[in-house]
């Protein structure tokens, strides 16, 4: 048995077409988006209508002025200028903080598209601009973020707040931070599904499943085996992933790495079942290429992995919330860039641990080892 | 006891239009001893293979029963496994596994396993353990496919058309290597479509078409039961009565192409040459170019369905 895994092992690292789908292919982004220095780019523009003008909106503003990441601009006279200038591209973000906002807690950002709607309790609004996908993930993230902090602060005591204030200001998001999970993700998916639905229906072209069947060897022991070297492939791919955007492109990981870890496994479980479905259903390599291409190529550029899915329209969005590789990223992103904890991320493990099931009941009913 | 056992077997496909069946083979029996090569002979298509891949266990039969030892082999497939090996017709291993890795793996999936240098000096492919199989011609990947069939040191050899597409040199040798491992004391099932590699190597053959095993015994047998057993062929300028020549006793058929060419098909060779010497001399009639051929299985075969074997 261990034998057979390490032999799978072997075969994997000698085949050029697995290690550039498993390894370069997903070093190769990480190493374009790193070179792209996305906060030369700029900073977020913001304004803010202070309408409360109280103690407490006073430090909000002070702590907001202190992330180097966020630019004040001048307020203009009135809310309707400022949202002609976040039309015209001059500014990224309006804050507005209501008149009761010393008064009334807790506050939350919110999102208001076009015209600003009577909230619950007074909230500190947040206007912005769907199009402009990348500032929006940033500072929004720096935003909500700041505001949840002080939020907390709040509920104990105003030192706690000066203190969080201190923790997200230290704390710098770049581009790659966010973009590092989804290229995690999306490499677990690629070479899980491409890998094994290549893989397995070249051994039935090739009829070498029907010569182990000839063997005493068992298929469920073919299937662990199947499944434990890619679960190996994964842990190297994870690491030479992280280990090349920390130590080239200083990218900051926030949470656990062996929560990371935890996360890709259970997300490589889902693909790879994903795999032998596409294996089982294709009739031959070509239809298993194109097919997890078609399964994978969507995930991709839906899930996440570069762009946020709220910028997609809704009715997508929430289709694009259904997808395995959706929670797969929001969790590691949680994990990687707020330092999000197992209870944080339940929600979509969750999730994942249905696709699991979904995933294995749909390989059982279509994979068949002899033809 | 016989060591294989196949009783009534019938395989029915369903035909991909998926209205009626297709009968790849149609109640057949036979027996193989011990230490014997049998060998199934017969055109592509007459169910050859089928009917190995039911003996070995990767078909399951629509009726009739397998043994091997005495073990049914779709009921106890996996105490079966261990007795057999199996070559199977156009199989390719591991593509990026070393031969010698590759038989080290399939070694661990046997309760017993012979060492990877003795198989492969078997075919003679030591000096290529360390090859990949995209880097053997296509005789040595035939080569190492059924020394792989060796690696549990089974009792009962399958070889499904072993030599099919090889050139007669290569073919030659593999016959070499495949006595070799008869003589071992191992049984040998081989399937074919080269009638003089069965009557080579074959202790019993059986002929099938059509799903049938329409004769089965030695080729010697098989060719001395033949209402014909040889053929004479000979050039005559001259012209001369046909009818004539066909009355000489023994002469059971005679063709003649546009050359003078004449095909006589006769009983036996040694009584009808004198009659046809007479008859000759009778007629003014030279005999050019004058030539005797035994029959072969080929022959067995022709006369058994009327049609060649490979067309």
């Amino acid at each position: 048995m261990l034998k057979l895994i390490w032999a799978n092992i072997k075969m994997t690292f000698r085949d050029k077409q697995a290690v550039f789908w498993s390894l370069a292919f997903p070093l190769m982004f990480i190493i374009i988006f790193g070179l792209f220095d996305f906060t030369k780019m700029g900073s977020a523009n913001y304004i803010i209508f202070d309408n409360a003008n109280s103690d407490l909106s006073l430090q909000f503003q002070q702590g907001l002025s202190d992330i180097e990441f966020l630019k004040k601009i001048d307020s203009p006279e009135n809310l309707d200028l400022a949202k002609e200038q976040l039309q015209a591209g001059d500014v990224d973000i309006i804050i507005v903080i209501p008149d009761s906002f010393a008064s009334n807690l807790p506050v939350s950002a919110q999102q208001i598209q076009g015209n600003p709607l009577p909230f619950n309790p007074s909230p500190i609004e947040v206007i912005y601009d769907e199009s402009n996908v990348t500032v929006n993930q940033l500072a929004l993230g720096v935003v909500d973020k700041f505001v949840d902090q002080m939020n907390m602060g709040i509920a104990n005591t105003p030192k706690v707040f000066s203190y969080t204030t201190e923790s997200i200001q230290s704390k710098e998001i770049k581009y790659i931070d966010i973009i590092m999970p989804g290229i995690l993700a999306m490499a677990i998916m690629m070479s899980a599904v491409i890998g094994i639905s290549t893989g397995i229906s070249q051994y039935r072209e090739r009829k070498l499943l029907k010569r182990l069947s000839a063997t005493p060897l068992k298929v469920r022991n073919f299937l662990i085996a199947e499944v434990s070297s890619y679960l190996f492939l994964n842990l190297i791919q994870i690491t030479l992933i992280i280990l090349v955007a920390q130590q080239v492109f200083d990218v900051n990981v926030y949470g656990n790495i062996f929560l990371i870890y935890g996360i890709c496994i259970v997300g490589s479980l889902i693909f790879l079942n994903l795999g032998f479905a596409v294996a089982g259903y294709a009739k031959n390599t070509k239809t298993a290429e194109s097919l997890s291409q078609v399964i994978t190529m969507p995930m991709m550029f839906f899930s996440g992995v570069f762009f946020s899915p709220e910028a997609l329209p809704a009715i997508v969005g929430k289709i694009v919330k259904f997808l395995p590789l959706t929670p797969m990223i929001e969790a590691l992103r949680a994990v990687s860039v707020n330092g999000e904890v197992l209870k944080d991320i339940w929600t979509q493990l969750a999730f994942m641990a249905g696709w699991i099931i979904l995933s294995f009941l749909i390989a059982w009913k279509v994979f068949k080892f002899k033809d | 006891m016989s060591i294989i056992e196949v009783k009534g077997l019938v395989k029915k496909f369903k035909t991909p239009d998926k209205k009626g069946d297709l009968i790849a083979v149609n109640g057949i029996s036979f027996s193989v001893e011990k230490g014997e090569i049998f060998g199934l002979l017969g055109p592509n298509g007459a169910g050859k293979t089928t009917t190995l891949e039911i003996i070995e266990g990767l078909q399951d039969p629509t009726s009739g029963e397998t043994l091997i030892k005495g073990i049914n082999t779709h009921k106890e497939l996996s105490k079966v496994k261990n007795l057999i090996g199996i070559q199977l017709q156009s199989s390719a291993y591991y593509e990026f596994l070393k031969l010698g890795e590759i038989l080290e793996l399939f070694g661990t999936f046997y309760h017993k396993a012979i060492e990877p240098d003795k198989l492969l000096d078997i075919v003679q492919l030591r000096d290529k353990k360390k090859a990949l199989i995209k880097q053997l011609s296509g005789g040595q990947q035939q080569r190492f496919s059924i020394c792989a069939a060796l690696v549990n040191d089974p009792e009962v050899v399958f070889l499904d058309e072993p030599t099919t597409g090889l050139d007669p040199q290569a073919r030659r040798s593999m016959w070499e290597f495949i006595k070799k491992i008869n003589e071992q004391g191992k049984t040998i099932v081989i399937t074919t479509h080269y009638m003089e590699e069965a009557e080579y190597l074959c202790n019993r053959v059986g002929i099938m078409d059509q799903g049938k095993i329409i004769s089965l015994d030695t080729p010697k047998n098989l060719i001395r039961n033949l209402h014909s057993s040889a053929r004479i062929n000979f050039y005559a300028d001259e012209q001369f009565d046909i009818d004539l020549l066909k009355s000489v006793n023994g002469i059971l058929e005679v063709k003649n192409d546009v050359n003078h060419k004449y095909h006589l098909k006769v009983t036996q060779s040694n009584e009808v040459l004198p009659k046809l010497y007479k008859w000759a001399e009778q007629n003014n009639v030279f005999m050019q170019e004058l030539e005797v051929v035994t029959a072969g299985l080929e022959d067995v075969f022709i006369e058994l369905t009327g049609k060649k074997l490979r067309d």
